[in-house]
């Protein structure tokens, strides 16, 4: 049949023109949110998706370019929040993931206790010691093989030298040790001959730390044990350079995550009575203008997105189904970036992209 | 429920309503003042503070009476010893002490239960007790003994109490049984009627009628029996159903002939008539418990039970059932003295612990007495008092190991505004009368409100009864302890909540307050008896015979791993030895043979505590705690509250685990295939329910039995802007995109339960096997093999697997090999070497056959010969 070959072809560069018909469309930009579950949460996979339709669905960079923007909405010492529009959601969670378990961090690995009785054991101790975010900047140190040998390079070395006694007047003094007991050794361990540790410059790491911080915890007041008079605890922590992949003491982050941005919309017009039932069921999405014409709200704001549930919940009458719809942008993701405390979140995002960018050289040499 | 600080705030008295939620008041009042375990203490003080006492004086004296002595020929020594004498011992006080323990070096010090438990001695206390003895002889003069000399209160240590840390460990639940005398139809009790009423005696052989025992036990006529077991003259249909009874007995119709019917009846055959009657007179008397009236109110039971007038009792029921505590409890408080008066139809019966004692005209002033005496507490409020309504019957209970459990009473919740506002505790709960103990015979003639409201509902006649004689404190207090810990167990299906009530039991935590200073075993402690004395000691093995292959550098000089030392299998933790008799020659290396501690080969930890003591016999006693770190890995047994256990499947990185909008990553994913079939919605509502605890920052409210609902829970979670079911959108942590499902992502209480991969992983290719039959040994513990069983072979064999099976029964377990003689067939010496074979039978070396066979086999054929069974082997010419 040639002819309706012909006739398709034809159809074909109609499309190719205009693009992809309109339910498609909407079915690629968003996922549509049901009453109990989210319709059309697939991306596409491959550039011949819309092939049938003529449509060519092929990753040209410079539409990427063109679409990509970061708007960052808030932003503090530990914390940031970003819009991130116009990118896969590969994307945005391989940036998640690098944040989480490869962006290096400096935390304690090795402890070697001299001596240690109060209630908590050893080992117990040990690991909560390595989960305090340390204010290292991992950037100073090299990372340390197995087989490595400890040496400045490498290794930050911290003592922890708490005793608690009772006062003459009964006072009990150092009954609980925190993080901001910790002291620096710059010039290195104080055990080399049981820690293996030796640093060769005899002026230690002072130099390397110039201007800097003195390494410790980042937060001071993180409860480490408790002692009653006539406990004591001694012990030498050795920090290393590490990634959340191995543990997660090394994450830099509390967690990192997206999720998608939200959007409400009318399918028809409403008004009057409807307008008014939809309005005060949710105030702070919906609003009724002149007319008693419903309009949608900004739906980011802190209010709407509290209610951002019911209006979901109003789904699940078909009344309501066919007049408005709640969904998301597959493409524009709000994430948000919570630090430890030992980098700032801006560094930790371009660090991991960075590291993105390095895997994704190292993919193409490979290929 | 009565908190002095409410009837204080309150000030306006309609404001003093009592709710539900008063009852906690009332619970926590109990438990602070009980706590958990009371009844087992009650009953071992009981026990120690009068029992004892009570065994003691009722035993009767102790009579000696001397031998006569010989004397050769002396008779006036003869003579004067000849006089009749003889000595009386009586015991009197007895005293307990403190606990004690008397160490190895004869000092005496008061003993613990905690230092008792630690250094596995007996807690146990000394116990004395007074004894006078008394010489009695023959007065000359009347011929009466005289007591001649007294010895008053030799205090004499009697024995060792053992403490109720074990006594109190058993309960035992055992079911009320009949007594010696039945009473029953000719054909069961179903069918008296047409048919004959008889009694079944010990010592009798036969059934004996009914009215024959009544002649024997002196009511002779019709008319005096039917007294004692039809009690209304007008009861026509019961006179009836006796009348074959009657019929059958016309013959024997006086107590003589009656007595020597029964005395005929047992093992007294071909013997004197009189000697018949006296010893069924004797039976009566000794093996006879009951009396006439009994015998009769028993026959009018069994009556009413035939005429279908009563039901027949419940054989299961919990008032038939009686708790074997430490100590039994409250006997012969109660003591009803008196004959009686037997009245006609109107006058109830008195039972005093199923005894008849009596009977009352006017029960209900009496139950009414007796009622307000025991609100009191003038009698103890633990006796159980029952008015039977329909049977006419008043029974009161004080014997031990009856359930009871404590119900409000009726007119509390009037009475509860006007009491006193000083601060209440259970007691005065108990002896304002506003509490009472019921048991399980006197609750079924209570009528118990379960709910406040309904009792409220009640009087307002809005409730199907006004009759409410009580109310339940709480309705979740029908849980137990173990079931107490399930949230909402009144959303699932029963059985699940049976199942977490065992499985609570598995989970691991710090389940004491001296968890740090208890040294428990996991597993069951081998009782190591070892007749040598054992030393202490870093083992050197320059002069010690038999050392271990484990690791000795882990112990310290007093031969002790330090705690802190991590060890592993086969590590050494205590290095003992044991001195070798002397070797007089001197050429011996050894002087020593090792008898050290190792750890088990398949475990590892970290010494974590040292407990070095002395035992009862002053030899050293070491204790060595280890602790090991368990992060939980594929396999591991973990369970919510709700009888829904698992292992874990895989384990996976925080960035793989899927995340909500929130940025929250669950702990746990549980397959939803395990709630449909299980239906263990409380599992869902705790969920649920936790979820708004933790977004409102309260606790939530998981008894059940309240007012609590789904729908409320819910719709508070709406309202904090979350979906109304504790369903999230969550992201996949792999592709980063959207999961189409939501997903029920709440916080769930889960336990750890003691089963652990690292603990149970086992595998074997060689290693030890059985001395006996050379068969690999069993258990993990030994390094043994895994069982290949009947059910294995049977598989193997349908298989057709012939090689495999052979290697699986034969060649990995117990192959051996033996030379046989062909002619005798039986197994004789070969020397494999010297490549000689010999059979002993034939003394000759010619047609020795090789056999491989199991060694289980030859074992087996050799028993047999030890029996002079000779076993031969045939040989065909394949």
């Amino acid at each position: 049949m040639p002819g309706e070959k012909k006739h398709k072809e034809k159809k074909k560069k109609e499309h190719a023109q205009q693009g992809l018909p309109e339910h498609l469309e909407k079915q690629r930009k968003y996922v549509i949110c049901g009453p109990d579950k989210n319709y059309y949460t697939s991306t596409e996979t491959a550039a011949s998706e819309y092939l049938s339709l003529g449509v060519d669905n092929a990753w040209d960079f410079g539409a990427f370019a063109a679409g990509l923007s970061i708007k960052v909405n808030r932003m503090s010492e530990e914390s940031m929040e970003f819009d991130l529009i116009g990118a896969d959601p590969a994307v945005a969670n391989a940036l998640r993931r690098i944040l989480i378990s490869e962006v290096p961090t400096v935390a304690i690995e090795h402890v070697f206790i001299v001596n240690n009785t109060s209630i908590i054991q050893d080992e117990v101790l040990a690991h909560r010691l390595g989960l305090v975010p340390l204010n290292v900047d991992p950037a100073l140190l090299e990372p340390k093989g197995a087989e490595d040998a400890a040496s400045e390079r490498n290794t930050v070395v911290l003592r922890l030298r708490v005793a608690c006694r009772r006062e003459s007047d009964g006072a009990v003094v150092n009954d609980v040790v925190k993080s901001g007991a910790f002291e620096w050794l710059h010039h290195g361990s104080d055990l080399p001959e049981e820690t293996k540790c030796r640093f060769t410059d005899p002026a230690g790491q002072k130099a390397a730390f110039e201007g800097r911080p003195k390494p410790g915890a980042v937060d001071k007041g993180i409860l480490l044990a408790k002692l009653r008079p006539g406990q004591e605890i001694e012990l030498e922590a050795h920090c290393i350079k590490g990634t959340g992949r191995e543990h997660a003491k090394w994450s830099p982050v509390a967690t990192a995550w997206y999720r998608l941005c939200p959007e409400v919309a009318l399918l028809r017009e409403v008004e009057g009575e409807e307008a008014a039932e939809l309005a005060a069921e949710a105030d702070a999405v919906f609003g009724v203008g002149q007319g008693g014409k419903l309009f949608v709200r900004d739906v980011r704001t802190p209010a709407a997105e509290r209610q951002l549930e019911r209006v979901r919940r109003l789904l699940e009458q078909p009344r309501w189904r066919e007049a408005i719809e709640f969904r998301k942008r597959k493409d524009h993701f709000i994430f948000t970036i919570e630090s430890t405390g030992a980098l700032r979140p801006e560094v930790l995002f371009k660090q991991a992209l960075a590291i993105l960018a390095d895997k994704a050289e190292r993919l193409e040499k490979r290929l | 429920m009565f908190a002095a600080a409410e009837v204080e705030d309150a000030g306006v008295q309609e404001d003093l309503e009592i709710t539900q939620e008063d009852a906690w008041v009332v619970i926590s009042s109990f438990f602070e003042e009980k706590g958990l375990v009371r009844q087992q203490l009650d009953s071992f003080n009981e026990f120690v503070t009068n029992t004892i006492q009570e065994i003691v004086d009722e035993s009767p004296e102790i009579i000696v009476r001397p031998n006569e002595q010989h004397y050769g020929g002396d008779d006036a020594a003869a003579g004067a010893e000849s006089q009749e004498k003889e000595f009386r011992i009586r015991f009197g006080q007895i005293f307990l002490s403190k606990p004690l323990v008397t160490e190895a070096d004869g000092e005496t010090a008061t003993l613990f239960p905690k230092e008792a438990r630690l250094r596995n001695l007996t807690y146990s206390a000394p116990m004395y007790i007074n004894i006078s003895s008394s010489e009695w002889a023959r007065d000359p003069d009347s011929g009466e003994l005289v007591e001649v000399d007294v010895r008053p209160y030799d205090k004499v240590f009697l024995a060792k109490l053992e403490g109720s840390n074990r006594t109190s460990s058993g309960m035992a639940v055992k079911m009320l049984g009949p007594r010696g005398t039945k009473v029953g139809g000719g054909k069961g009790a179903r069918s008296v009627a047409g048919s004959v009423i008889r009694v079944s005696l010990p010592y009798v052989k036969a059934d004996v009628p009914v009215l024959i025992l009544f002649r024997a036990l002196g009511c002779v006529s019709d008319r005096e029996i039917l007294e004692h077991i039809v009690y209304d003259w007008n009861d026509t249909e019961m006179m009836e159903a006796l009348r074959p009874s009657i019929e059958e007995a016309q013959p024997i119709n006086s107590q003589e002939l009656a007595l020597d019917y029964i005395g005929k009846r047992s093992n007294q055959v071909g013997v004197p008539r009189a000697q018949r009657v006296q010893y069924a007179r004797d039976i009566l008397q000794k093996e006879l418990l009951p009396h006439a009236y009994y015998i009769g109110y028993m026959v009018h039971r069994l009556l009413l039970v035939s005429l279908k007038r009563r039901r027949e009792d419940d054989r299961d029921h919990y008032a038939n059932k009686r708790l074997d505590l430490g100590g039994p409890l409250l006997s012969g408080l109660f003591r009803w003295g008196g004959g009686f008066v037997l009245g006609g139809g109107s006058s109830t019966k008195i039972f005093v612990n199923g005894v008849w004692v009596g009977v009352h005209r006017e029960p209900q002033q009496l139950v009414s007495t007796l009622r307000s005496l025991r609100r009191q507490l003038d009698i103890n409020t633990e006796v159980g008092l029952v008015h039977d309504y329909a049977l006419q019957e008043l029974r009161l209970f004080t014997d031990a190991g009856r359930t009871s459990r404590p119900l409000e009473v009726e007119t509390t919740v009037n009475d509860a505004g006007e009491v006193s506002s000083e601060p209440w505790g259970w007691g005065s709960l108990v002896s304002q009368g506003l509490v009472e103990y019921v048991d399980t015979e006197e609750e079924e003639t209570a009528m118990i409100a379960m709910h406040i409201r309904d009792l409220a509902a009640s009087r307002e006649g809005r409730a199907y009864t006004t009759t409410y004689t009580h109310c339940e404190v709480h309705p979740s207090l029908i849980l137990g302890v173990c079931a107490s810990i399930i949230p909402f167990p009144d959303h699932n299906q029963s059985p699940r909540n049976t199942y977490q009530s065992a499985m609570g039991k598995q989970a691991m935590g710090m389940y004491a307050t001296n968890y740090q200073t208890r040294m428990d075993t996991q597993e069951e402690e081998k009782k190591q008896g070892s007749l040598v004395v054992e030393h202490i000691e870093r083992p050197d093995p320059s002069n010690t015979a038999g050392l271990r292959h484990g690791c000795y550098d882990k112990l310290d000089d007093d031969g002790l791993a330090p705690p802190g030392t991590r060890v592993s299998g086969d590590d050494i933790l205590v290095g003992k030895t044991v001195s070798l008799p002397d070797d007089p020659t001197g050429m011996q290396r050894f002087n020593r043979r090792d008898a050290s501690l190792a750890l088990r080969p398949s475990e590892a930890g970290v010494v974590d505590q040292v407990l070095l003591s002395q035992n009862e016999q002053g030899n050293a006693f070491v204790k060595v705690r280890v602790r090991t770190i368990c992060i939980p890995q594929v396999g591991d047994k973990f369970a919510s509250r709700h009888g829904q256990k698992g292992t874990v499947g895989i384990t996976y990185t925080a960035e793989d685990m899927p995340f909500t909008a929130e940025g929250v990553v669950p702990d746990l994913i549980v397959n939803p295939h395990a709630i449909p079939s299980r239906m263990t919605i409380g599992h869902l509502v705790e969920a649920l329910m936790s979820k708004v605890a933790a977004l409102v920052g309260q606790e939530g409210d998981a008894t059940p039995f309240t007012d609590v609902t789904v729908d409320n829970v819910s719709s508070t979670l709406h309202r904090h802007g979350y979906q109304q079911r504790g369903w999230e959108v969550m992201y996949n942590g792999h592709t980063g995109r959207m999961l189409a499902a939501q997903v029920f992502l709440n916080p769930t209480y889960y336990q750890r339960l003691k089963h652990m991969v690292d603990f149970k992983i086992h595998s074997r290719g060689r290693g030890p096997t059985q001395i006996l039959t050379r068969q690999p040994v069993e258990g993990r513990a030994r390094d043994g093999g895994l069982r290949f069983g009947e059910m294995e072979r049977d598989c193997i064999i349908s298989h057709g697997a012939a090689a495999f099976l052979k290697e699986r029964l034969f060649d990995v377990s117990d192959a051996y090999r033996v030379h046989v003689c062909e002619r005798t067939g039986l197994m004789g010496v070969a020397n494999l070497r010297k490549q000689s074979f010999h059979s002993q039978v034939h003394k000759s070396d010619s047609a020795i056959v090789q056999v491989y066979l199991p060694y289980a086999c030859k074992l087996l054929l050799q028993e047999l010969m030890s029996m002079c069974i000779a076993p031969r082997m045939q040989f065909g010419p394949d």
